[in-house]
């Protein structure tokens, strides 16, 4: 068990900053989650930990210990791999048993802690087969599985459910989590899909463009996102992002959109002249057929997930999504009328960071 | 019997027919002189007669005997090809597959320089290098060991360049999943890389096999004595003992020569296409 501290941590390649200035802390027996874009620096973060990869600046601490120049075997690391890397040319056994082997443990040992890695994982009956033998899924647990006898105090996910289908990755999201529960471990878990970080995390890092833009509780992200980036990465369908000037109108705020709309909301104690965007969840909106209050929005088409409604809706200058629970009263080319509760708006400064 | 032939038949197109009359064709005309070599070594005292006779009338094996009595050790060569050509191949192996497991997966300063330079070694031809080597093996004492007819061709630029292209054509988790886990770079060039070069290391072993089995340019300026005579070197001397050869006598020994190459071929065939079905990621 370990907490991971990063402190003004960077890695370059040559001339390339890849990771710039990252200080953060994961605590012991956190799932942590990094979450962002493809080419954001995710993986190149979990090979930093694992030693893998050198560090060019800053520092990496296990317990309070600095790692920068540890080898990986002693980080006490394990990792699983985005393709799983089993060895081709040994059963699943053997492959489970790999490390131990390497550490010379006694045999019957070995076999105990394989037998108990596969009985937790459900893979008993697989233990002699090869790997071009088994499923995506089953190759899943394998790895884990490898990860899981060495008892290593860092667990390392890269992308683990990426190659799997949307049934198998949700059950394996459950297994996981619940996995931690049982072993509680600091967990490291790489992904670029939000629901998986949002699922699954105790602390999500958003990472963006090598940087980490914010970090917190799921709840916390999602509620509060400090940039723009973060509000738009995070909520599927996206946060809707309007562009906006704002005036102080005796203790409200109006907001003005292109096509001279506009819309009240309740004074924060936001500085009028910085607004520039603002951006509400799809399903904050409230939903009226009648006017005129409000921000005037057509429905462009419809989508019916059975329980809720995607409206697609444009104003006279921007396009964006609404979620609504599932009702026959909206109609394709309709207009409606948009307002939305002060708690339920972000604002954002020219630079896309939270007023 | 007539049934599943036809259906075999109905699984090909008439583009698959092309193909298969064209690889008969090019088989035909391929195997056509080893066919009319070993008829000519079945037929003692006939010579080299036109047209070929294929199917002799009479079959002999005077000529295999004759091929044990003429002046040149012939066993003696044949033992020396087979000792020189396996430990040149198992040399160039270990050599290769070390060199590229580096060249592949160590960081090391003036990695891409040295394999560059290697490169630069594959367009040195043997000849170029043989008067260099000879004093050199000479220095050393080794010239009239068959040791001098092997160590030149153990390190192979084409071997290493071979297993190197082969590698960076493959995942690199395998080995780095091998370092998270605590192998030392030995027990991962054994364990890991080694095994997963297999496929690769046979084709090489083909190459280097057969290369070393038809060397004859190193044996005759190298070779000193008889414990250095390869048979290249003995079918050579057979053709040029007196004036009169027998061919069949002369086609016995290529025949005889040419059957290690064939075994070697059967066994690295199958291993080839085991060792490419041998996959462990996901893609
Ligand atoms: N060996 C390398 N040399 C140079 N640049 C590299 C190297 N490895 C990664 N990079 C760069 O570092 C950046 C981050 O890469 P990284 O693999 O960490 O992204 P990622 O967030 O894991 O993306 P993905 O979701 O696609 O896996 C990318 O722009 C990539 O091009
Ligand atoms: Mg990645």
């Amino acid at each position: 068990m370990a907490k991971i501290e990063l402190v003004k941590l960077s890695k370059s390649y040559g001339a390339v900053e890849v990771l710039r200035d990252i200080s953060l802390v994961i605590e012991d027996g956190e799932f942590a989650v990094i979450v962002g874009p493809s080419g954001s620096g995710k993986s190149t973060m979990l090979r930093l930990f694992s030693g893998l990869e050198a560090i060019t600046g800053g520092d990496l601490m296990f317990d309070g210990e600095r790692v920068n120049k540890m080898a990986p075997v002693e980080r006490g690391v394990a990792m699983v791999f985005q393709n799983y890397a089993l060895y081709p040319h040994m059963s699943v056994y053997e492959n489970i048993a790999f490390g131990l082997r390497e550490r010379r443990e006694p045999k019957d040992q070995i076999d105990a802690k394989v037998r108990h890695a596969a009985q937790i994982l459900q893979i008993e009956p697989l233990l002699q087969r090869r790997p071009k033998q088994l499923s995506g899924g089953q190759m899943q647990r394998v790895a884990i599985g490898r990860a899981i006898v060495r008892e290593p105090r860092v667990f390392l996910f890269d992308e683990p459910l990426s190659n799997l289908d949307a049934a198998l990755r949700g059950q394996m999201r459950v297994e996981l989590k619940s996995l931690h529960d049982k072993l509680k471990n600091t967990m490291v878990y790489v992904t670029h899909d939000q629901v998986e970080a949002m699922t699954m995390a105790d602390k999500i890092f958003v990472m963006n463009n090598g940087r980490v833009e914010q970090s917190g509780s799921p709840r916390e992200v999602y509620s509060r996102p400090t940039t723009r980036f973060v509000a738009e990465f995070i909520g599927s369908p996206k946060m809707s992002m309007l562009p906006c000037h704002a005036d102080a109108d005796t203790g409200m705020l109006r907001l003005v959109f292109g096509g001279d709309q506009s819309l009240r909301v309740p004074a924060t104690s936001v500085d009028a002249s910085r607004v520039a965007t603002l951006g509400v969840r799809p399903e904050d909106w409230t939903l009226s057929l009648d006017g005129p209050t409000g921000l005037k929005v057509q429905i462009a088409s419809l989508e019916d997930l059975g329980n809720e409604l995607l409206l697609h809706v444009s104003s006279d200058t921007d396009a964006f999504t609404l979620r609504h629970p599932y009702t026959d009263a909206f109609r394709h080319g309709q207009q409606l009328w948009l307002t939305v509760a002060s708690e339920a708006i972000h604002l954002f400064d020219a630079e896309g960071q939270r007023l | 019997m007539t049934e599943t032939f036809f259906n075999a038949m109905a699984r090909y197109s008439w583009r698959d027919w092309l193909a298969i009359v064209f690889l008969i064709l090019l088989a035909v005309f391929v195997a056509f002189p080893f066919v009319w070599m070993v008829s000519i070594s079945l037929q003692p005292g006939k010579g080299l007669t036109l047209p070929p006779v294929y199917i002799p009338d009479e079959l002999s094996f005077q000529a295999y005997r004759d091929l044990f009595q003429t002046q040149v050790p012939f066993l003696r060569a044949y033992w020396n090809s087979i000792f020189i050509a396996a430990m040149t191949t198992i040399g160039a192996l270990i050599s290769s597959a070390l060199a590229a497991f580096a060249f592949s997966r160590l960081e090391f300063r003036g990695r891409s320089v040295f394999f560059a330079l290697i490169l630069m070694s594959l367009m040195i031809p043997l000849s170029f290098v043989m008067i260099p080597l000879f004093f050199q093996f000479a220095a050393i004492g080794l010239l009239s060991s068959v040791w001098a007819l092997i160590l030149p061709m153990v390190i192979s630029p084409l071997g290493v360049y071979m297993l190197r292209q082969f590698m960076i054509s493959q995942p690199k988790e395998y080995e780095e999943a091998a370092l998270v886990e605590g192998a030392s770079y030995w027990s991962i060039f054994r364990r890991v890389s080694l095994p997963e070069m297999a496929p690769a290391m046979a084709s090489l072993a083909i190459i280097t096999f057969t290369a070393s089995w038809n060397n004859f340019l190193l044996p005759l300026v190298f070779a000193q004595n008889e414990n250095q005579t390869t048979l290249p070197l003995a079918i050579f001397a057979i053709g040029m003992t007196g004036n009169f050869v027998d061919l069949a006598v002369l086609m016995a020994g290529v025949v005889l020569s040419f059957a290690p190459l064939f075994i070697v071929f059967l066994f690295a065939q199958r291993f080839i296409v085991e060792g490419l079905t041998n996959t462990g990621v996901k893609n």
